[in-house]
């Protein structure tokens, strides 16, 4: 057993808006086991005073147990002032009339947009401050035998990991970080506008100033180590961990659709971000090899948040009118539904370009579901030979591989070998694995 | 006894000397007046190259900046021919030495000479001459073109005249200043009859105490404790010799220490580190450039160093960088070829060589990670007897005024 306190960030999540997604929920998760251990504490970096305070990983356990549409706790729960202004200025909007809204637009658009974006910041930045102001936790007082643990993603905050290295050298602590992905350095053009600077600055200093690394994945690992190597750090210590896939929300059978169009057993799911590097792309194309050589698919269920640099590809889905019939995007889906999704789909899809892991094709599998996955480095990690995969540059791959899933045997054949080799991860097995690279290192 | 009156002439400024040929060349100037020479300085320069120039400088005309346009690397050489083929020039730098009359005329580097040759034809005039070579040019130049991969017809046929001119003028100059032992070997094998070591010195430095506060907030702003100084203008062997020894791959820099580069080498990093490559970012999360310097920020800021770096991969001059780090008190990680000419240095506290690319990033972690460097009283002294100017020009000045 570790000697010392495990000390916990939970920043990332304290901020976190919405439900849980990729490496929250492995945040959340492995928080929560050593939460329940009594292994560790907790703390938060207030980004004004550049301090870090303790912090209760209570209110974010009872939070994110029990409701429905959690709002973070550093801010207020309510809609957010961006989103009641953009809705008032949308109303106000919408009674102007038709032909001055269209000589209106292109010429106030861009100049609207950067003006509310430097507002928002604005606003964001004096609603952290009022919080911090009136956060009264104290300072945490870390000691040289303490290992501190960062599990969420910081790399927005852009003097946290310096912070921390400074606080390492000064103290004596021991440092680890988790690794989800360093997607940003190797293919920035999935990201907005200086993503890749502050994750290349953020990697950086995370690979120089922990004591050890933990990754997802050996590609995530190898990726790491090439970095290093490519800006001259030495190669981290550390360790991979495998991530939990265990499912908590208990199947209701009585539960409705999260959309009318989808039926038990007749639609396929894709589950995760919408967004370029996820490659929704592909499965367009796929619909449009399907629609010309007059092949019905099974209705497809794109399930995620939009994210960066999607909107062509939305846009086409809903308004192509040989693909728009056969697609709904839902966004905004809770456990309950996300459950019911993955046990009536007839299987899933995961065409994404680059992944860090791949959580829904774990939870396919986990649900006994069929997962045709892109061949990925990460995403092979997870199953292995169990499935059966394709290049994501390669429509009519994915296409002829559907097609022999249209094939009920062919389909409950592998069903039942997922149900017979997939092994189940926990997170308890999970946050073991964490804790021995901690002891290790 | 009439006063020796000496016209120099160069491809630079230098009433602000920054880069190595104009500090050495207003030393010799210096070195002159301080023996009773009667001395006067003519650069042949190009407009806004150089923010400060002297009364007796001339600034090249449009013709002539056209060549430099196409060629940069070519530019002194374009200014030493500028003497004779520049309308502007050629009768002023006549009238100048009409009226000065000097008993000898001095060509700081080679280039001069291109021009100087055919005018004192012309003028039907042969003072004496003095070569003050700084390096052996032709070689230098050679290789900087090859790099920047401008070694075309016209620098082929350059080179081969910088070499001519500088075998000729070995051989016809009264005397022939070498700045190192091999440079004065090869200067004596060029036919040099009276070849003079005069090595490269420094002003001792007197470090302001605003200029030092001024980098010590500058650091603690930043939360930078310590820092190893690299000072050099925008010369492409001053960013190979980088790029050799320390690379663009700085991780091995601790987080809590830079690298700080001075001086227009400065540019080049910040000109070519620009593509979305994790390098070229975090380059600058380890690496400082602070730009070209006033003398007195720049000796500020190496007061405020813990090591003064030298990744001096080539070049066949002796080094003013090496003899300013050697004083500066700082520790210094250099390469063999910086610390050629003060070998007997190596075993001073302090002072890292390094043969290897390897050697010098784990001398520099080293220097960035001990203690200040404490150097003796004695050693001090030893360090200023060689480096200091006056010590360093003593024989050039004594050989002047007995073969003058």
């Amino acid at each position: 057993m570790t000697t010392g306190t495990i000390w916990i960030d939970l920043t990332d999540i304290y901020y976190w808006k919405g439900y849980l997604t990729g490496i929250q929920r492995v945040d959340f998760n492995i928080s929560r086991r050593l939460y329940d251990r009594g292994l560790a504490k907790f703390f938060i970096y207030h980004e004004r005073s550049r301090k870090f305070v303790e912090a209760d990983f209570e209110p974010i356990l009872q939070r994110y147990l029990t409701a429905n549409a959690p709002t973070s706790l550093g801010t207020v729960a309510r809609p957010s002032l961006r989103l009641r202004t953009k809705v008032r200025l949308r109303e106000n909007y919408l009674k102007i009339r038709p032909e001055t809204r269209a000589w209106l637009t292109p010429r106030v658009k861009p100049v609207a947009k950067a003006v509310s974006g430097k507002i928002y910041h604005t606003l964001y930045l004096a609603k952290q401050m009022r919080f911090e102001a009136t956060d009264n936790s104290p300072e945490v007082q870390f000691t040289s035998n303490d290992n501190i643990l960062v599990l969420g993603g910081e790399w927005g905050r852009p003097n946290f990991i310096d912070d921390l290295g400074r606080l390492r050298r000064r103290v004596g602590f021991k440092l680890f970080h988790f690794i989800h992905d360093v997607i940003p350095l190797n293919a920035p053009q999935f990201f907005g506008p200086g993503h890749f600077e502050i994750s290349a600055d953020y990697f950086f200093e995370a690979a120089a100033q922990c004591d050890a690394l933990i990754y997802n994945s050996k590609s995530c690992r190898n990726e790491v180590e090439a970095f290093c190597q490519q800006v001259g750090l030495p190669r981290p210590q550390g360790g991979i961990v495998r991530l939990g896939d265990e499912t908590f929300t208990e199947y209701d059978p009585s539960a409705t659709p999260p959309d009318t169009r989808l039926t038990p057993g007749n639609f396929i799911l894709c589950q995760g971000t919408i967004e370029m590097r996820k490659n929704p792309q592909l499965l367009y194309y796929v619909y449009k090899l399907a629609h010309q050589e007059g092949i019905s698919l099974p209705m497809l269920a794109i399930v995620g948040k939009p994210g960066w640099l999607t909107s062509d590809v939305i846009y086409a889905f809903k308004h192509d009118p040989e693909v728009s019939g056969r697609v709904a995007i839902l966004n905004g889906i809770d456990d309950r539904h996300s459950t019911w999704l993955f046990q009536n789909c007839r299987y899933t899809l995961f065409p994404a370009i680059y992944e860090g892991w791949g959580l829904p094709v774990a939870e396919a599998l986990v649900h006994g579901k069929v997962c045709l996955a892109s061949d990925a480095d990460s995403v092979q990690e997870i199953a292995g030979d169990l499935l059966d995969y394709y290049s994501p540059f390669d429509a009519r791959a994915c296409f002829e591989l559907m097609k022999r899933y249209q094939d009920d045997t062919v389909l409950a054949r592998k069903e039942a070998e997922i149900k017979a080799r997939y092994q189940v991860q926990t997170w308890d097995k999970t946050t073991d694995e964490v804790i021995s690279v901690i002891e290790q290192n | 006894m009439a006063r020796l009156r000496i016209l120099m002439i160069g491809t630079y400024p230098i009433a602000s000397a920054h880069h190595g040929g104009q500090k050495r060349t207003r030393a010799i100037k210096e070195a002159y007046e301080a023996a009773g020479f009667e001395v006067r300085y003519v650069a042949v320069f190009r407009r806004g190259n150089y923010p400060r120039s002297g009364s007796d400088d001339l600034i090249v005309t449009e013709s002539t900046e056209q060549l430099m346009d196409i060629h940069p690397h070519l530019g002194d050489v374009y200014c030493g021919e500028a003497i004779w083929t520049d309308e502007v020039v050629r009768p002023r730098l006549a009238a100048i030495i009409h009226s000065f009359k000097p008993d000898a005329i001095e060509i700081e580097q080679v280039y001069g000479y291109l021009g100087l040759k055919p005018l004192l034809t012309s003028l039907t005039m042969s003072p004496k001459l003095i070569y003050s070579s700084h390096n052996i040019e032709y070689a230098m130049k050679r290789h900087i073109l090859e790099q920047a991969e401008q070694f075309d017809d016209e620098a082929v046929a350059q080179v081969a005249a910088i070499e001519q001119a500088e075998r000729e003028l070995a051989a016809v100059a009264d005397v022939v200043v070498a700045v190192s032992p091999a440079d004065a070997k090869t200067l004596a094998g060029f036919g040099a009859k009276r070849v003079v070591l005069a090595r490269n010195g420094i002003n001792p430095l007197k470090p302001n105490p605003p200029d030092v506060s001024y980098w010590q907030h500058h650091f603690a702003r930043q939360q930078v404790g310590r820092f190893g100084l690299f000072v050099a203008s925008y010369h492409p062997p001053n960013w190979e010799g980088f790029l050799e020894y320390v690379s663009d791959r700085v991780g091995f820099v601790p987080p809590e220490s830079r690298i700080v580069i001075a001086g227009g080498v400065g540019r080049y990093f910040k000109q070519s580190l620009t593509q979305r490559r994790p390098v070229d970012r975090t380059f600058w999360r380890r690496v400082e450039a602070v730009g070209e310097l006033s003398e007195a920020r720049l000796q500020g800021l190496i007061a405020s160093a813990s090591a003064i770096l030298l990744p001096i991969a080539s070049g066949g001059g002796s080094n003013l960088k090496t003899a300013e780090a050697l004083i500066s008190g700082r520790a210094v990680v250099g390469t063999e070829a910086a610390f050629r000419a003060f070998e007997e240095f190596a075993s001073y506290p302090g002072v890292y060589i390094a043969k290897t690319p390897e050697a010098f990033r784990a001398a520099t972690i080293d220097a960035l990670s001990v203690e200040p460097v404490r150097r003796s009283i004695e050693q001090q002294v030893a360090i200023e007897a060689v480096v200091l100017w006056p010590a360093c020009l003593r024989p050039l000045v004594s050989a002047l005024k007995e073969d003058l």
